[in-house]
């Protein structure tokens, strides 16, 4: 945190948090994470060895397995809070998946 | 003395006839596995494995997810955590009716449970791990997880009887033959459901092995109650000498196991990685027989540390639950369909399709043999 400097009290608390633990190990690869919660596990781009066999295959098939845990809340939309009704009347990820849309803060209900 | 012992043996031998015409009797009736689950939109569905086909389908209530089940110890009742993981559904599967409902969240705090279900052996109690959280107009506050215990009697109003706080990150559950009730988190854990009474059974996060670095794995479906095990695949590296040097190290698989009419807890690798494993299980019959599965569906000798075989899967599955003879293996879980292979070759017998596909997701199934 040398460069930087908190600008609100959220930001403060990350700088004594750092100030008081340092740089503890807290995020361990995987260890069932789950839940909205930071996950390094590599995404849908490559698997742990930087290829895409790891991945589960087709993509359409993980793809409410990742938006109900809110798995990869930064590219599925997350369903178990957020965004409940995302895939309504789209039980299919393999077939339905042209009709999911993007989400956006304001559809927020 | 000899006609007393020939007439003896006669009634022992007949005694044994007796026995075994019975055992015979027993295992010649004819029984067909059915599987459990409930899948996108909002459905439990149900299939017969020897039909390949759903033979019962109900809508729930709520709406879908995770949608972990266990099932009541006669397998009438099927236990489902849905409405995004807060509430806990049971339902007769024969008629569709709803005779359990558990809200979790209430009162400014929503609770949600992640595949974090079991129940008891008598069918009478219910356990879930809640995690909490305060819904304040300007913050969310975490409150400390807890075991919840439900009386299964309770009806559609149910609460918890019992409630412990326990530590933090908690996953699939399971209850042994003595009721201890287990969960697969950093560390795997053992609750005592009557006094609340925490212990590590086996380290996870905490483990020390000189060279190894800690197991790191997945726990998400509940896939051994019907086999009587709770197990969880981790992978774990291994290195060559003190440089920890990645281009020589290995990738290994290994499991944490409860042996759930002993309490045996085991931790073991059984081979060096060749494909990711969600889930996976021993061959009832034959525990040194381990088989994984994600895009591949892979058979280890455990004690030797042996890849035996490993095919192509026609895409990812989630889930592997063995039949309760050990000869069927089940697939399940992401698209809306069952795969069913034969663990000895690892051919695939067919595929059960659900009603419009719908996917499983992350939801859990369960299997058990009913008689025709």
């Amino acid at each position: 945190m040398k460069h930087m400097k908190p600008l609100n009290k959220k930001a403060g608390l990350v700088e004594q948090h750092l100030e008081e633990k340092g740089n503890a190990n807290e995020v361990v690869p995987m260890q069932t994470v789950v839940g909205c919660t930071s996950t390094v596990d590599p995404g849908w781009e490559v698997d742990a060895f930087g290829g895409v066999a790891g991945l589960c295959q087709p993509m359409e098939a993980d793809l409410y397995g990742c938006s109900d845990p809110c798995w990869w809340p930064a590219q599925v939309p997350d369903t178990m809070t957020t965004y409940p009704n995302w895939a309504d009347g789209k039980p299919s990820g393999a077939n339905d998946w042209r009709e999911l849309e993007t989400v956006f803060p304001k559809d927020k209900k | 003395m000899k006609a007393t012992a020939t007439i003896k043996a006669l009634a022992i031998s007949s005694l044994a006839l007796l026995t075994a015409a019975c055992s015979n009797d027993e295992s010649a009736q004819t029984t067909s596995d059915i599987l459990v689950g409930v899948h996108r939109d909002n459905h439990l569905w149900v299939a017969d494995v020897d039909q390949r086909k759903v033979i019962q389908h109900c809508d729930l209530p709520g709406r879908f997810g995770l949608g972990t089940v266990v099932l009541s110890p006669d397998n009438s009742i099927v236990y489902v955590l849905g409405d995004g993981s807060e509430t806990v559904y049971g339902m007769k599967w024969e008629t569709c009716e709803l005779v359990f409902q558990a809200n979790q969240s209430g009162d400014g705090i929503r609770a949600k449970s992640f595949a974090s279900m079991a129940i008891s052996r008598d069918g009478r109690e219910l356990y879930t791990i809640q995690n909490r959280t305060r819904l304040l107009s300007d913050e969310f506050q975490i409150l400390p997880p807890v075991l919840a215990v439900y009386d299964t009697a309770s009806g559609t109003t149910a609460k918890p009887i019992r409630t412990f706080q326990v530590p933090r990150v908690n996953l699939t559950m399971a209850v042994d033959k003595n009721g201890m009730v287990y969960s697969h988190g950093p560390d795997l854990r053992s609750f005592d459901p009557n006094t609340g009474e925490v212990k590590t059974v086996l380290e996870g996060r905490a483990k020390q092995v000189p060279l190894e670095t800690p197991p790191d794995g997945i726990s998400a479906w509940n896939n051994g109650n019907h086999t009587g095990e709770f197990i969880k695949a981790y992978t774990t590296v291994k290195f060559a000498d003190e440089s920890y040097d990645m281009n020589t190290a290995e990738l290994w698989w290994g499991y944490q196991r409860i042996d759930l009419e002993t309490g045996e807890a085991t931790d073991k690798l059984f081979g060096q990685y060749q494909a990711p494993i969600f889930s996976g299980a021993t061959r009832p019959g034959d525990t040194n027989l381990y088989y994984g599965i994600l895009n591949q569906l892979m058979k280890y000798d455990v004690e030797n540390k042996e890849l035996l075989k490993i095919v192509d899967l026609d895409h990812a599955y989630y889930q592997l639950s063995f039949s309760p003879k050990g000869d069927r293996i089940y697939l399940g879980g992401t698209l809306g369909d069952i795969a069913i292979y034969d663990p000895d070759t690892l051919e695939k017998l067919g595929n059960i399709e659900l009603p419009d596909n719908g996917d499983m997701a992350m939801s859990s199934f369960q299997v058990f043999a009913k008689v025709k």
